[in-house]
């Protein structure tokens, strides 16, 4: 049974026993506290049947699938390449509308991310012939649609944005902290559901987590911005982005 | 567990709590306990605040009924006591 499903059936079992047993313990019982179980059984079967038009209609089987392709063929592509370098996260301004990361086709400190680039897969970001990087979609991508506004650059404006996609849209986390610096950020993610591996992939863009986490605070702070390191300890994953220009 | 899972078992464990509660308390007015269950449902959806944008408008209708129920049941009993 799908979620969506399984909403639908314990709210019309719940709103169907609330509907039969409050009356029933009020005219024939004649018991408050049966009535009052009856009244809280409809109000949850009411909650149940709004909160199913919230849960997606794709399985999370489904959407893991869907997602295990997407990486496997991004991931086959970074390798073919033979790309190594750190990828670069930027803002949808910077951009045709949509945060993508670009993965440098040589490792260059001396990055400028400050014009609009073309929304292309093959992109030159510089004025170098060298400059040259592939521009991808990730799944922090996809995941700015959850936010309704764009989030302010403070802490506790990304802190707030993070929190509503990883622990409240995704359910990959319990609760996040942010520390924002001058040149960097630091995010603790506590009860992290994806964990880093020491894959080509990961290594380019980092792990799911870290690549939400790096679009988010590029969005917010309207800035490219890289993945500097990410561990885990004590079962919470501490993720630095370093912010580029 | 998922946001929504969280939220309905924090209401039906409330709701839980409370009916045992004022049912050991010998506690007969319905209108005390549909009180007490609104005001457990509308600090719920206020306090799980990372809902996302869907399942925050699919709630609005809820919590707006709810919001009315109690509303109701206040209005009543200003107007009893008025009454003296």
């Amino acid at each position: 049974m799908s979620g969506k499903s399984a909403y639908r059936f314990l709210g019309t079992s719940l709103l169907a026993g609330g509907v039969i047993l409050s009356p029933f313990s009020y005219f024939i019982l004649k018991s408050t506290p049966l009535v009052a179980l009856g009244v809280s059984s409809l109000m949850l079967g009411i909650t149940c049947l709004a909160l199913q038009r919230a849960v997606p209609s794709v399985s999370s089987e489904a959407s893991f699938a869907f997602l295990q392709i997407a990486m496997e063929n991004t991931a086959a592509l970074i390798e073919e390449l033979g790309l190594s370098t750190k990828a670069i996260y930027l803002p949808a301004s910077r951009r045709d509308g949509t945060a993508q990361a670009i993965i440098p086709l040589l490792p260059n400190t001396k990055l400028k991310f400050d014009r609009k680039l073309p929304g292309r897969l093959i992109v030159c970001y510089g004025p170098n012939p060298d400059d040259i990087g592939i521009a991808v979609s990730t799944l922090g991508s996809a995941s700015l649609k959850n936010l309704e506004t764009k989030p302010g650059t403070n802490a506790i404006e990304i802190e707030d944005a993070l929190s509503r996609i990883l622990v409240g849209s995704l359910d990959l986390a319990t609760s996040v902290r942010v520390i924002v610096g001058e040149k960097k950020v630091e995010i603790e993610i506590s009860g992290p559901k994806s964990h880093y591996d020491n894959i080509w992939f990961y290594r380019c863009l980092g792990s799911p987590l870290a690549s939400i986490v790096a679009t988010i605070t590029a969005e917010a702070l309207d800035k490219a911005v890289m993945i500097k390191s990410e561990a885990l300890k004590k079962n919470k994953s501490h993720i630095e982005i370093e912010i580029l220009n | 567990m998922r946001i929504y899972n969280r939220y309905i078992l924090a209401l039906s464990i409330s709701f839980a709590i409370v009916t045992v509660l004022f049912a050991v308390r010998g506690v007969k007015n319905i209108t005390v306990y549909f009180s007490v269950f609104a005001i457990i449902h509308l600090a719920s959806t206020t306090l799980f605040v990372y809902f996302n944008p869907k399942a925050r408008r699919a709630l609005v209708p809820v919590t707006f009924a709810v919001f009315l129920g109690f509303m109701s049941i206040v209005i009543l009993k200003i107007m009893e006591m008025m009454r003296g």
